[in-house]
C-alpha cells in the first residue's frame, strides 16, 4: 500500500509539472491554424460597430473574417497595414504579399480593439486567405 | 459660375494646407522591457497609430494594448487580463507639445528634443516628458525615435507580491514611428 502511494505521488507532481510547464511554454495563438470565429463582410461589421450593434465585447480574443475593399496600404520593414473599406485595420506579418489598392480580400485575425486615432477597427496577426 | 470656381481654388488651397502639415503612420513600432534580476521580457507592437501636426509640433500616440506581441501566450494572457486590463482600458494615449523649430523640409537629425505631454495609460493621465530624436529623412519622411521609463505603480498597474521580483517597477519603452504625408 505504502510502495503504491509513494508510487503515485511523484507520478501526479511530475504530471503536474510537466503540464505546468506546457502553459508557461506555450506560443501566442497561431491565426493560421485556426478557424475563423466569426466572418463578416468589412462594411457590415463596420456599421453594426458603429451603431453598437457589434461591441467590443463580441469581439474580444475571437478570430474574424473579414472580406472588403482594400482602401490604402501602409507597408513598414516588419508588416503591411491594410486598411478594408475605411474602417478596418488588418496587419499582415509577411511584407512579400503582392496587395493594390482596389483589390478585395479576404482576411482572419485577432481582434485587438478599435482605434479612436483614425476610427479604425484593429485586427492583428492577419492572415491572407484570398 | 465664377464665383464657384473661386471658392474651389480657395478651398483646395485650404485643404492642401492642412494635408501638408498633417503626418501619420500606423506601423509604429513600440517594445516595452522589464529587467529584473530574476527574469526579463519584452513585448513588441508594430502596429501603433501616431500623428504629428508639423506646424502645431504636436505629436500624438495612440497604442492598442491588445496589440503587443509577448513570446509566450500566457505572458500576453497575463498582461492583457491581470495587469493592464485591456478589455477596460484599450489603449495607451500620448500626446505632446515640442519647442523647437524643425525644418520639415531639410534632412537633419534634431537630438534630444524634448516633447512634453500627457499619457493615458490603464484609466490614469499623467503629464509625461519624453526626450526623442526627430530625423528628417531625404525621402520626406520623418523618423521619431525616443526611449523612457514608465512607472507602473504611478499609472495604478498593480502587481503581485508573488511576483514582484520577476516584474520591473520602471517598464523601459521604446518608441519608433516613421510618418509620410496622408
Amino acid at each position: 500500500m505504502k510502495k503504491k502511494i509513494v508510487f503515485i505521488i511523484p507520478s501526479i507532481i511530475l504530471v503536474a509539472v510537466i503540464y505546468t510547464a506546457y502553459l508557461y511554454n506555450k506560443p501566442p495563438k497561431n491565426i493560421v491554424d485556426s478557424n475563423a470565429d466569426i466572418s463578416y463582410a468589412a462594411n457590415t461589421l463596420i456599421n453594426n460597430f458603429n451603431t453598437n450593434k457589434i461591441t467590443s465585447n463580441d469581439l474580444v480574443t475571437k478570430v474574424i473574417e473579414v472580406s472588403g475593399k482594400i482602401t490604402l496600404i501602409e507597408k513598414s520593414a516588419k508588416n503591411i497595414i491594410v486598411i478594408l473599406n475605411d474602417g478596418i485595420k488588418c496587419e499582415l506579418k509577411s511584407t512579400s504579399e503582392a496587395l493594390k489598392t482596389g483589390n478585395h480580400i479576404t482576411i482572419k485575425g485577432l481582434y485587438s480593439g478599435f482605434d479612436e486615432m483614425f476610427n479604425e477597427i484593429s485586427l492583428t496577426s492577419c492572415h491572407l486567405i484570398k | 459660375m465664377k464665383k464657384r470656381i473661386l471658392f474651389f481654388i480657395a478651398f483646395s488651397a485650404i485643404n492642401m494646407s492642412i494635408a501638408q502639415e498633417k503626418l501619420t503612420t500606423r506601423t509604429g513600432k513600440v517594445i516595452f522591457q522589464s529587467e529584473t534580476a530574476i527574469e526579463s521580457f519584452s513585448a513588441e507592437n508594430n502596429q501603433a497609430a501616431s500623428i504629428l501636426l508639423v506646424d502645431k509640433k504636436v505629436i500624438a500616440f495612440n497604442v492598442l494594448l491588445k496589440s503587443f506581441k509577448f513570446e509566450k501566450a500566457l505572458m500576453e494572457d497575463h498582461f492583457n487580463e491581470k495587469y493592464v486590463n485591456s478589455d477596460r482600458y484599450p489603449a495607451a494615449k500620448f500626446k505632446g507639445n515640442f519647442t523647437n523649430e524643425i525644418d520639415f523640409k531639410t534632412p537633419k537629425i534634431y537630438k534630444d528634443v524634448v516633447v512634453n505631454g500627457n499619457m493615458n495609460f490603464h484609466g490614469v493621465t499623467k503629464p509625461l516628458t519624453v526626450i526623442a530624436d526627430i530625423k528628417v529623412n531625404d525621402d520626406n519622411t520623418i523618423s521619431f525615435l525616443s526611449n523612457f521609463k514608465l512607472n507602473l505603480e504611478e499609472y495604478n498597474v498593480q502587481i503581485p507580491s508573488l511576483v514582484k521580483d520577476k516584474i520591473a517597477p520602471d517598464v523601459a519603452v521604446s518608441i519608433e514611428t516613421n510618418y509620410k504625408k496622408s
